[in-house]
C-alpha cells in the first residue's frame, strides 16, 4: 500500500498543477492535450486506489509470524522462476503430489471438510470452520494433561497442511512466540472423504504415544516435505525460526539451487547452443544425467531411512549439507543392518558403530521401520530397500529406471494417472524388468521361469520379486528391496512371502515345497500349524498387528481373491473388523467391501464397539446364509463347510500381542 | 494520381486483404484448437507454443491492417514524399511477412521456454516495421506542413 502512495501523490500534484497552467498556454490544442493528460492521470490513480482497496495486497511472506515461511536464499529461486523456461516440466511437477506435500492451509488448498463440522474422537471434541479464506479449529486442548473434566476449550488457526493424495494432515499455530506448529490430531482421508483420528492414520497400538510436540514439523517434517528447509533457534529466547525455499517438494529439491543456472541462461546464445548441442549444462543438476548412484541418491535424500553424521546438518546452510548431485552418505548415514557386521567396520566406521548401537540398544526403535532381517517395512523409504537389491548393485539401476518425474509430451496417460505412482511409460508391468532381464521376454521363457501361465498374475515380476510387504498411509506397498520369495524369511521374520500373499489359502509348507521343487530353494523346518493351516489364516489370527494389516490388505487384493477364492475369507476379515488397532480395522473394512455380497456392509472403523459388533454380526449372517463350497481344513473349515471354531479360537489365543508401531 | 502510386496502392491493397484473410483463418484455426482441446496447443506445458501462435495471429492481422491503412493513406493524402513512400512500401510488406512468420515458425517447434529458430526473423522484421512506420509518419508530417 505504501508503495502506491507516492505515485498517487505525484499524479494528484501534477493534476492540480495543471489547473493554473491552462490559462497560460496559448495554443488550444496544447490546452486540450494537457487537460486530457491530467484527467487521464487522475482517473488512473483513482482506479489504482480503488483496486487496492477492493483487493488488498497479500502481506509479505516474512510477515507471517505464526508459521514457517518461504524465504529464497542460498541460490534458491523457486518454481515460479523455473516455469518461464521449462513449462512442460513445470506442468508435470504441478500435477504431482510432490507439489502439494506442504501447502499454506487455506480454504482453497484444504481437502478436508471445514464447513462447521463437529467431531468427537477418543473423548476430545473438535469444531472445524472456515473464516473467509482461513481455517480454524476449536477443540478440547489435545495437549492437556490435567483432569479430563477440566480440559480447556481452545481456538487455533490452522496454518499448514501436509499431503493431498491419500490423506491430508493439518498443523495449527501455537500461541507461544516462534514458528513452531502442533499437529491437529485429525486426519482427512481423501478417498473416503472422512475425518479420522490421527492415531488411525499410522499403525499405532491403542493409546500408543505419538510425537505431537511442537517441534515435529520444524525439526522433522521440514526436511522432506518442503524444499531446502532451515531451522534456527535463538539461544536466549529459544524461539524457533523455520523457513523453507518453497513449501512442498519443488524443482530445486531435486535439481539444487538454480540461481547460477538462471543467470547464465539469460544469454540466448547459450540457451540455443545447449538446445542444439550435446553439452551438459553444468549450472544445474539434472538427476537423469548423473552417474547411477548419484541419480538414486537424489530420490534417496527423502525416500530413505537415515541419521545425520553430524547432528543438525540437515537443516543448516552449511556447505556440508547434501545438495542434489553430492555423495549422499558424506553427510548422512543410511541405515543398513549389514553395516553392523564386523567385516564392515573399516569400510565406514561411523556407520558401523551406529548400526551396532541401534541393533544392540534400540531394537524396538529400529523394528518400527525394519523387518528383523533388515528389510525396510514402512512406506516412503524405497531407496533404503532399493540399495539392498541385487539389481542396484549392478551399478546401472536407478529410481529412474522405472519412474519418471516428468512424463514426456507424447505420454498418452493423463497426468492424474501418472501422478499416482510416477511410473515411466510401460513400467507398470514386466517391461520394467525386461529392460535388463530380456531372457524372459518370450512367453515360453517366462512360463518356464515362473511356473505360472505367462499372462497370469503369477507371472508378474513385481508380484514375486517386489511383494506387498511394506505398510504406510493405510495401505500395503510393494517392497523396493527386490528379492526372491522365501518361506525361511517368513519363518525368521514374520514377513509374508510372495507366494502366500497371493495363495492365502495354502500353507507355508505348500509354498516351501514348490519353491524347493521349482526353484531349488531350501525348505526350512516348519511346525505343525505351518504345515497344516493356511498362511492367510495364521497371519490373520496369530500374527502381530504388522502381519494382520498386510493380510487384511491381501484379502482385498484382486489377484489374491481370484487365486485363493473369496468365500472362506469372511470369518477372518470379520475378526479383523474388531481388531484393537484402528488401522487394521480400516484396511479390513476396505477389503471386505471389495468382496461380492459384502460391499454394502455398514462398517465404521472408528465407530463404537456396539457398531463394530453389529457389522461383524452382519458379516457372519451373510456368510452363514451363503451357498459356498467347502474349502478344507487348511482354512479351518470342517467337512460341512462350517468354521472350525475350536482351532480358530486357539490361534486367536496364541496371537502375537507385541505392540507394533509403524509410523512413517 | 500517377501510375506508380496507383501500382503501389494496388500492391498494398492486395497484400493487405490476402494477408488479413490468411491470419483471420489462422485465428479460426487457433479457436478450433481451443474448441477441440488439442493438447499440442493447449497443454499446460505448451505455453510457449500457444503464446507464439497467438502472437503470429495478432501480428498478422495487425500488419495486414497497417498495409491497408498505408494504401488508404497513399490514396487520400496528397503530397506525400515519394522517396519516403518508396522506403515505406517494401518495409511494410516485408514486416507483414516476416513478423507473423517469425512467430509462427517459432511456435511450431519449441525448446521448453524458448521458441524455435524462426523467432530470429522477428528482430529484422521489427526493424522493417519501425522503418516503414517512421517513413510514413515523416511523410505525413511533411505533407501537413506543405
Amino acid at each position: 500500500m505504501g508503495s502506491l502512495l507516492l505515485p498517487l501523490a505525484v499524479a494528484a500534484a501534477f493534476a492540480l498543477a495543471c489547473v493554473p497552467l491552462l490559462d497560460r498556454i496559448a495554443s488550444t490544442r496544447a490546452r486540450v492535450a494537457l487537460a486530457a493528460a491530467a484527467i487521464w492521470l487522475v482517473a488512473a490513480a483513482g482506479l489504482a486506489y480503488a483496486s487496492v482497496r477492493v483487493y488488498p495486497p497479500l502481506p509479505a511472506e516474512r510477515a507471517n509470524t505464526d508459521r514457517p515461511v518461504q524465504d529464497l536464499r542460498d541460490g534458491y529461486v523457486s518454481s515460479t522462476t523455473c516455469r518461464g523456461c521449462h513449462p512442460q516440466q513445470y506442468a508435470t511437477w504441478h500435477a504431482s503430489y510432490h507439489r502439494t506435500m506442504t501447502q499454506v492451509a487455506t480454504a482453497r488448498t484444504a481437502v478436508g471438510d471445514f464447513d462447521g463440522v463437529d467431531l468427537t474422537f477418543h473423548g476430545l471434541r473438535y469444531h472445524l470452520e472456515k473464516r473467509g479464506d482461513e481455517l480454524w479449529v476449536q477443540m478440547d486442548d489435545p495437549t492437556w494433561t490435567g483432569p479430563p473434566e477440566l480440559v480447556p476449550w481452545i481456538e487455533r488457526k490452522i496454518v499448514l497442511s501436509t499431503g493431498s493424495h491419500h490423506d491430508q494432515d493439518y498443523w495449527y499455530a501455537t500461541p507461544t512466540p516462534g514458528r513452531e506448529l502442533r499437529l491437529l490430531p485429525l486426519n482427512f482421508r481423501v478417498q473416503e472423504k472422512k475425518w479420522v483420528p490421527f492415531s488411525a492414520a499410522f499403525l499405532l497400538a491403542p493409546h500408543a504415544e505419538f510425537d505431537y510436540s511442537p517441534s515435529k514439523w520444524t525439526q522433522t517434517c521440514i526436511k522432506c516435505h518442503a524444499t531446502y528447509g532451515e531451522q534456527q533457534v535463538d539461544e536466549l529466547s529459544e524461539q524457533v525460526d523455520a523457513r523453507v525455499a518453497e513449501f512442498g517438494i519443488a524443482c530445486e529439491a531435486c535439481h539444487g539451487p538454480a540461481d547460477e543456472h538462471v543467470r547464465a541462461n539469460r544469454d540466448p546464445r547459450r540457451r540455443y547452443q545447449l538446445h542444439f548441442g550435446d553439452a551438459t549444462d553444468h549450472t544445474i543438476t539434472n538427476p537423469a544425467k548423473l552417474e547411477a548412484a548419484r541419480t538414486s541418491e537424489v530420490c534417496g535424500q527423502c525416500h530413505g531411512q537415515w541419521s545425520e553424521r553430524e547432528a543438525g546438518t540437515d537443516l543448516t546452510d552449511s556447505p556440508e549439507r547434501y545438495r542434489p548431485g553430492d555423495v549422499l552418505e558424506k553427510q548422512r548415514i543410511y541405515q543398513q543392518f549389514a553395516a553392523a557386521d564386523p567385516s564392515r567396520a573399516q569400510l565406514d566406521p561411523q556407520k558401523h558403530e551406529l548400526m551396532k548401537y541401534l541393533l544392540e540398544n534400540e531394537r524396538d526403535y529400529i523394528l518400527r521401520s525394519f523387518w528383523p532381517d533388515g528389510q525396510i517395512r514402512i512406506s516412503g523409504r524405497e531407496y533404503t530397500g532399493m540399495i539392498e537389491s541385487p539389481c542396484y548393485r549392478g551399478g546401472e539401476f536407478t529410481c529412474l529406471s522405472c519412474h519418471t518425474m516428468h512424463p514426456a509430451e507424447d505420454d498418452p496417460r493423463p497426468l492424474r494417472e501418472w501422478a499416482d505412482d510416477q511410473l515411466a511409460p510401460r513400467m507398470g508391468g514386466n517391461d520394467a524388468c525386461l529392460q535388463c532381464h530380456a531372457a524372459f521376454a518370450s512367453q515360453d521363457a517366462l512360463a518356464r521361469h515362473t511356473h505360472h501361465a505367462p499372462e497370469s498374475t503369477g507371472s508378474s515380476c513385481y508380484n514375486c520379486h517386489m511383494p506387498w510387504t511394506v505398510y504406510g498411509i493405510m495401505k500395503a506397498h510393494r517392497s523396493h528391496q527386490i528379492d526372491s520369495p522365501s518361506v525361511a524369511a517368513t519363518v525368521a521374520t514374520g514377513r509374508p512371502n510372495a507366494c502366500n500373499a497371493c495363495h492365502l489359502d495354502k500353507t507355508l509348507a505348500w509354498a516351501a515345497d514348490h519353491l524347493a521343487s521349482d526353484f531349488g530353494i531350501a525348505r526350512p523346518e516348519l511346525g505343525p500349524d505351518e504345515s497344516a493351516i493356511a498362511a492367510g489364516a495364521l497371519w490373520a489370527l496369530r500374527g502381530d498387528a504388522g502381519q494382520r494389516i498386510l493380510t487384511a490388505a491381501y484379502m482385498g487384493w484382486e489377484p489374491a481373491i481370484a487365486t485363493s477364492h473369496s468365500d472362506w475369507m469372511m470369518p477372518y476379515l470379520s475378526e479383523l473388523l474388531g481388531d484393537p488397532y484402528d488401522a487394521v480395522r480400516f484396511v479390513a473394512g476396505r477389503s471386505l467391501h471389495r468382496h461380492p455380497g459384502y460391499g454394502d456392509v455398514a462398517f465404521d472403523y472408528v465407530g463404537s464397539d456396539a457398531q463394530i459388533q453389529t457389522a461383524k454380526a452382519d458379516v457372519a449372517r451373510r456368510w452363514a446364509g451363503a451357498q459356498r463350497p467347502a474349502r478344507g481344513a487348511a482354512v479351518l473349515q470342517r467337512g460341512d463347510g462350517a468354521l472350525d471354531a475350536e482351532v480358530f479360537a486357539r490361534l486367536l489365543a496364541e496371537r502375537n500381542q507385541r505392540r507394533v508401531q509403524l509410523d512413517e | 494520381m500517377d501510375p506508380t502510386t496507383r501500382a503501389v496502392i494496388q500492391r498494398h491493397v492486395r497484400f493487405g486483404w490476402i494477408s488479413l484473410l490468411a491470419f483471420v483463418l489462422l485465428g479460426v484455426f487457433l479457436e478450433a484448437m481451443h474448441g477441440f482441446k488439442v493438447g499440442w496447443y493447449l497443454d499446460a506445458g505448451e505455453e510457449t507454443r500457444r503464446l507464439l501462435l497467438t502472437l503470429a495471429h495478432a501480428h498478422g492481422v495487425l500488419l495486414a491492417l497497417v498495409n491497408l491503412a498505408f494504401a488508404a493513406t497513399l490514396a487520400t493524402v496528397p503530397g506525400l514524399d515519394a522517396r519516403l513512400m518508396r522506403i515505406a512500401s517494401p518495409c511494410l510488406v516485408g514486416a507483414g511477412i516476416l513478423l507473423p512468420a517469425g512467430f509462427l515458425l517459432g511456435g511450431l517447434v519449441t525448446y521448453g521456454g524458448d521458441p524455435g529458430l524462426g523467432v530470429f526473423l522477428i528482430p529484422p522484421a521489427a526493424l522493417l516495421l519501425i522503418a516503414g512506420v517512421a517513413a510514413v509518419a515523416l511523410a505525413a508530417l511533411r505533407a501537413g506542413r506543405d
